[in-house]
């Protein structure tokens, strides 16, 4: 099992997400939480709740009755440590923040080339239908500038979606990290996303 | 292996940058020097036409990478200074009358405005759009002054119009052809023509005088301060200012004084490696073969200044990475973005996708049957899906370019589904979890 610490670099904080996937009972609520905080446009979401198949629509169950199991996946950006989106970036639209991880979008310089679509393990951003301006989740960068966690988070009904720093030993994320069995998607992409997922 | 290399960079733009970001990340592990004309280091030079002239964005903003780039990746930056001359027997630049070694010299020297050499060519009113010194001189005369001449229908001459009559200024631009864009549509058809037609009536809408087929013969400074641009015809055009965006010119003096192969550009492989092999170049001011054209192409474009010294920096470490992308566009005028990808001129059809009316819409180019290029405006989701089908060496055909009902990204899919790599243990053999506070959402 590959550990936190083996996914990203030194520095001083490293903001991630922990994820409960036993707690998570697919209810989209993240879905909306996120659009009405950050003013998503109509059509589009920066987060998406895939079933265990890897479906956000075509929901069911995986196996043959009565061995059949189901868990749901959010995702949304991964914020990782070596982010494929910013280094094929031609524009420096897309950046990584050195003081706590976070990978951001200058919406000034993006020019809608989509070079992100094509590098992101994650398909974790959408873009605007006019001029194709790229748009992804920044962990409610607003928030956590008022020592708030993001929305998706907040609204979450069964709580399982944590926020913290990755990097803190006593952050309730690390104490998860350490008791439970966790993976991160697409490993094999050697991105170093932070999104972490506990067993479901 | 390459410890005890040293790679110097002579050039301050994109393709400078990017060939450190590349070099170091492929693991070079050698000296990098970089030398700049430039007085700030590599920054973006397409927003010096658009958004930046209004004044809202700082020069730090424009930067490619921040100060602390070049530090982490232990670069020498030398700025404003200019390398005299290349000793290719000696593999030495000699810069400031220092003698500097090299074992790999990157040329990304660029390229400079093209200059009318017309009398009163050098008045501080006329601004050549080059570089960000450029940019903030046509700035302060926006702030001050209301009306604009703009020699050349190309991107900048357009994109400048759109910024300055959205502020509220008087623009006139001056054609010396037939047409705007002239490096886009094909003469196929009517439909060849859509894209350059169409920005010509937006910007016509927008109050912008356009004249075509018009040479200008001389800038005249009058006595209240104006400048008459007068044109070859006799025809008078008087202006607070006059911008000029008529071509560029490849920089390529200190290649050939070095008697490097050059041919409009330097002339460059697919690897970016020049007629000597310890000297390689790309962006602006490269000739490089492409796998879509017979002849080998110069690009000024960002897409060229990225990914070309990717693939030269690959080289200097040992690793084969050709460049072999197609190539794209794009230019933001008022509330529209047109890109292009790939190439219109050679296509024998034309196909439109889309309403011309809607302000959404796209050329699709073809050639024996053939996609070789396409050009939207406004139809950001088709670009990104022709540009992946040309790299990819998918096929599309003609009914299906011109059936804006058919979604163009789902005939190419990007990737595979989103998913854990290896599957869970199953859950009995698992140990009880840690019960959490239920309240609790972020440490």
């Amino acid at each position: 099992m590959s550990t936190a610490s083996d996914q990203i670099p030194t520095k001083s904080r490293q903001m991630a997400f922990v994820i409960d996937l036993r707690r998570c009972i697919g209810c989209d609520t993240c879905v909306l939480g996120c659009k009405v905080e950050n003013d998503v446009s109509s059509g589009k979401s920066r987060l998406k709740v895939l079933d265990s198949g890897g479906d956000a629509i075509d929901e069911r169950p995986r196996g043959t009755y009565p061995n059949i199991s189901q868990y749901w996946v959010p995702t949304m950006c991964h914020h990782c440590a070596d982010a494929p989106c910013v280094r094929v970036c031609p524009t420096t639209a897309l950046w990584r923040r050195d003081e706590d991880g976070l990978v951001m979008l200058d919406k000034d310089k993006c020019v809608g080339c989509r070079r992100c679509e094509e590098a992101c393990p994650y398909d974790a951003l959408s873009f605007d239908d006019d001029v194709g301006t790229a748009d992804k989740c920044n962990f409610c960068e607003h928030r956590i500038a008022q020592g708030q966690g993001p929305a998706c988070g907040l609204v979450c009904p069964t709580r399982a979606i944590l926020f913290g720093d990755i990097l803190d030993p006593d952050a309730t994320v690390n104490r998860l990290l350490a008791t439970r069995e966790h993976k991160i998607l697409r490993a094999s992409s050697g991105a170093k996303p932070q999104i972490y997922y506990l067993e479901p | 292996m390459t410890e005890h290399q040293r790679l110097v960079i002579v050039g301050g733009g994109q393709a400078a940058a990017q060939m450190i970001e590349s070099s170091r990340r492929l693991g070079f592990k050698g000296e990098i020097l970089l030398i700049s004309e430039e007085r700030i280091l590599p920054y973006l030079r397409p927003p010096l036409s658009k958004c930046y002239l209004t004044g809202r964005y700082t020069t730090d903003w424009l930067l490619y990478r921040s100060k602390g780039f070049y530090q982490q990746h232990e670069v020498a930056t030398t700025l404003g200074s200019r390398v005299d001359s290349i000793d290719r027997g000696r593999q030495m630049v000699e810069s400031l009358n220092t003698r500097i070694q090299y074992d790999w010299l990157f040329l990304a020297t660029g390229a400079r405005a093209r200059r009318l050499g017309v009398p009163g060519d050098d008045l501080p009113e006329v601004v050549y759009l080059r570089g960000v010194d450029d940019a903030h001189r046509l700035s302060n005369f926006a702030q001050s002054a209301s009306r604009a001449v703009i020699i050349g229908g190309g991107f900048i001459g357009l994109e400048v119009a759109a910024v300055l009559c959205q502020a509220g200024h008087r623009v006139t631009i001056l054609v010396a052809g037939d047409k705007l864009m002239s490096r886009f549509g094909s003469d196929t058809s009517s439909v060849g023509a859509a894209v350059p037609s169409f920005f010509q009536q937006v910007h016509t809408a927008h109050g912008v005088a356009i004249l075509f087929n018009v040479t200008v013969a001389e800038f005249r400074k009058t006595s209240s301060g104006a400048v008459d641009v007068v044109t070859e015809g006799h025809a008078v055009h008087s202006a607070d200012f006059v911008v000029v965006g008529v071509g560029a010119i490849p920089n390529v003096e200190l290649a050939v004084d070095a008697g490097i192969v050059c041919a409009d550009g330097i002339l460059v492989d697919e690897y970016g490696v020049s007629s000597d092999p310890r000297v390689l170049s790309a962006g602006d001011c490269a000739r490089h073969p492409n796998a879509w054209r017979a002849e080998p192409i110069r690009l000024e474009t960002v897409h060229n200044a990225v990914e070309q010294p990717r693939s030269a920096a690959a080289h200097i470490v040992g690793i084969r990475q050709p460049y072999r992308q197609i190539p794209w566009v794009w230019s933001d005028q008022y509330d529209y973005r047109v890109q292009g990808v790939g190439f219109a001129d050679g296509a024998d059809l034309a196909v439109l996708r889309g309403d011309l009316q809607s302000g959404r819409f796209g050329v699709l180019y073809f050639a024996k049957g053939a996609l070789t290029g396409a050009e939207f405006v406004n139809r950001p989701g088709d670009f990104g899906a022709c540009r992946r089908m040309m790299n990819a060496g998918a096929s599309l055909t003609v009914e299906q370019a011109g059936d804006a009902s058919l979604s163009l990204q789902a005939l190419i899919p990007r990737h595979a589904a989103v998913g854990f790599d290896e599957p869970w243990v199953p859950r009995p053999s698992r140990p009880h979890p840690v019960r959490l506070d239920p309240h609790e959402v972020h440490s």
